[in-house]
């Protein structure tokens, strides 16, 4: 279950309330949280693997009320003024050069960024 | 000149030769050096090139601009070209910005004087600024205690007056809450309205520019800098700006006369604090006095705002992020023996904790069969939070509520506790999923921390906030006060 710290017993009846209205707890294991860091590409250690399991648990545990709402019929809102892509000219601009954006790699050589070899 | 003045006064002081850029610069410039070890609000500094500016600017180089000599301070999110801009992370603390953000373009052309970049959570994900790489900030008010976040160290600088006035976004919370907790002035203006080109993006659909400043006539001026179209910024709005600045200057002192102010029922439900409740309750009155028509309104979805925001913001970041590989900026870890290595390793060690967490939130309700459960969901409960306001919007002028539920928490309270750190956050995420402006007046204390109070308007009506804000804060004093040992 969770473990919470709220401010006041009102912030903790808020909390309740937010987060009961579901079926079970949501419990990663720590097989799915290194899937999620594989996809992410984030190395973690087992400790952090475990820890994570926790705390993305929580998260996830929040997350669930949603759950709960009547969505029926509303259309998803992916951008808060609903409007449309703007249409710009196709023509080319200037920007910063190359070896301005190069001054700031880790790696390059004669224009390209270098990276360990991929194709043996 | 005192570093209590106002903006306006500031720059007409400049213009009229009664003080010079250069030593406004260097008054402030003096400030920082005295307080800034203590509170750690800026992450790097520019005091070299900020006097070379001054004096530029005193030979006439920002002749017939707005706030010509103005120093200034830009959260650590803005690329700054020539400038490290590291975003609070470990990951970007190599990062030198090619190029200008269009905010800083905007307000070095508007004639400010930059002192320097301010901390801040890292890639702004935090709400106790605790999260940055180079350490939290402390608040000036009680240094045991936190800004808010994640423009903690705008609010922080402001507060303490090591800077008249400086730059912030606010993705959920980021400019208001940080402004409540500190006790300056913060607006958040509508999705749009403020060009995010060189804004280091956390959650795109969200994430909006603002500033921190004393009083609303203080942020008015550096709004009316930073507002307006940009062709770089796709979902910056073609949008005329009004006179932000010329309104208060005109504005008689029956603004607030038959203004209908709703107070959202929710907002002070349980969960809020007695004390906070109070302070918030004075405000009105004290908008009542002047006026206003106070009613009570219902916003019935807030409850989904916090569910709704930790999908939303998490998934657009984990894809945001996702550019951060180690290859052409940025953190590279040591000798990768392949490409996957470079890229796990180099992000493993180049992000922090929270930001990890954040990404693998993302990641998660994105993956295939949770995105309809998690990320579609909540695109729909989004909807619901900004019919509520639309619906509100049809019966009142403006919205007053709370910023937080309580002042500021001890550093170190909730670090260990993100969801308790997340729930901190319900009063301001509504506004910032349906797109809205908002502010953060300073309304008063409680236990020696200050209390902000929440003011929403309609889209596009920026002017509205500053203009209710500024009546306010001709009739109440709270925002003149400084912080013990910051006079």
């Amino acid at each position: 279950m969770l473990v919470l710290r709220p401010r006041s017993a009102a912030g903790a009846a808020f909390f309740t309330r937010q987060c009961t209205a579901k079926a079970k707890p949501v419990s990663l294991t720590a097989d799915q949280v290194r899937n999620v860091a594989r996809l992410a590409r984030l190395g973690l250690d087992d400790d952090q693997i475990a820890e994570y399991a926790g705390e993305l648990s929580n998260i996830l545990d929040v997350v669930a009320s949603l759950e709960k709402a009547d969505t029926t019929d509303v259309e998803p809102m992916a951008h808060p003024l609903d409007l449309a892509a703007r249409l710009r000219a196709d023509r080319a601009v200037p920007v910063t050069d190359r070896d301005d954006f190069q001054a700031i790699a880790p790696a390059t050589a004669e224009g390209v960024y270098l990276v360990p070899k991929v194709i043996e | 000149m005192s570093h209590d003045r106002s903006i306006r006064d500031m720059v007409a002081a400049v213009a009229a030769g009664k003080t010079s850029a250069a030593e406004l610069t260097t008054r402030y410039l003096d400030r920082i050096a005295a307080h800034d070890e203590t509170l750690n609000t800026l992450i790097s500094g520019c005091a070299d090139t900020a006097r070379e500016r001054a004096a530029a600017i005193d030979s006439g180089a920002a002749a017939d601009t707005p706030l010509a000599g103005l120093p200034i301070a830009h959260k650590d999110i803005f690329c700054m070209r020539g400038t490290r801009t590291s975003c609070g992370s470990r990951m970007l603390d190599n990062f030198v910005a090619p190029y200008d953000a269009t905010v800083v373009e905007r307000l070095a052309a508007a004639g400010t004087v930059t002192l320097g970049k301010t901390n801040m959570d890292e890639f702004a994900m935090g709400s106790s600024n605790e999260t940055s790489f180079y350490g939290p900030v402390r608040n000036p008010w009680n240094t045991d205690y936190v800004p808010g976040g994640s423009s903690g160290g705008s609010a922080a600088a402001v507060a303490a007056g090591l800077v008249p006035a400086a730059t912030g976004t606010d993705t959920g919370g980021s400019i208001r809450q940080p402004a409540a907790l500190c006790g300056v002035t913060g607006i958040k203006p509508t999705y749009g309205r403020v060009s995010r080109y060189g804004m280091i993006a956390f959650a795109s659909s969200l994430d909006q520019g603002g500033c921190f400043a004393r009083s609303a006539d203080d942020c008015a001026h550096v709004l009316q800098a930073m507002a307006g179209f940009d062709e770089r910024d796709s979902t910056c709005v073609e949008r005329e700006v009004p006179d932000y600045v010329g309104a208060l200057g005109d504005q008689g002192d029956d603004y607030l006369k038959g203004m209908r102010v709703g107070l959202p029922k929710e907002y002070f439900a349980e969960g809020l604090d007695d004390a906070s409740r109070q302070v918030i309750d004075a405000a009105i009155a004290e908008f009542e006095a002047r006026g206003a028509e106070i009613v009570e309104i219902t916003l019935p979805h807030t409850e989904l705002a916090v569910s709704t925001y930790y999908v939303l913001a998490p998934a657009e970041a984990s894809s945001n992020l996702a550019r951060f590989d180690g290859v052409r900026y940025g953190y590279r870890c040591e000798n990768p023996v392949d490409l996957e290595d470079l890229y796990t390793r180099s992000r493993g060690e180049g992000f922090g904790r929270e930001v990890q967490r954040r990404i693998m939130v993302g990641a998660y309700v994105l993956s295939a069969g949770y995105y309809d459960a998690y990320y579609l969901k909540a695109q729909k409960t989004r909807r619901l939070i900004a019919q509520d306001f639309t619906n509100a919007f049809e019966n009142v002028d403006l919205i007053a509520a709370p910023v937080t539920q309580a002042p500021a928490f001890k550093l170190g309270e909730k670090l260990d506790d993100p969801v308790s750190m997340y729930l901190n956050d319900v009063y301001t995420l509504p506004a910032s999923l349906a797109g809205l402006p908002g502010m953060s007046v300073p309304a008063g204390f409680v236990d020696g921390l200050p209390v902000g109070l929440q003011l929403l308007a309609p889209w596009f009506e920026e002017a509205r906030l500053l203009g209710a804000a500024h009546a306010y804060q001709q009739t109440t004093d709270w925002h003149t006060k400084r912080p013990a040992g910051f006079e």
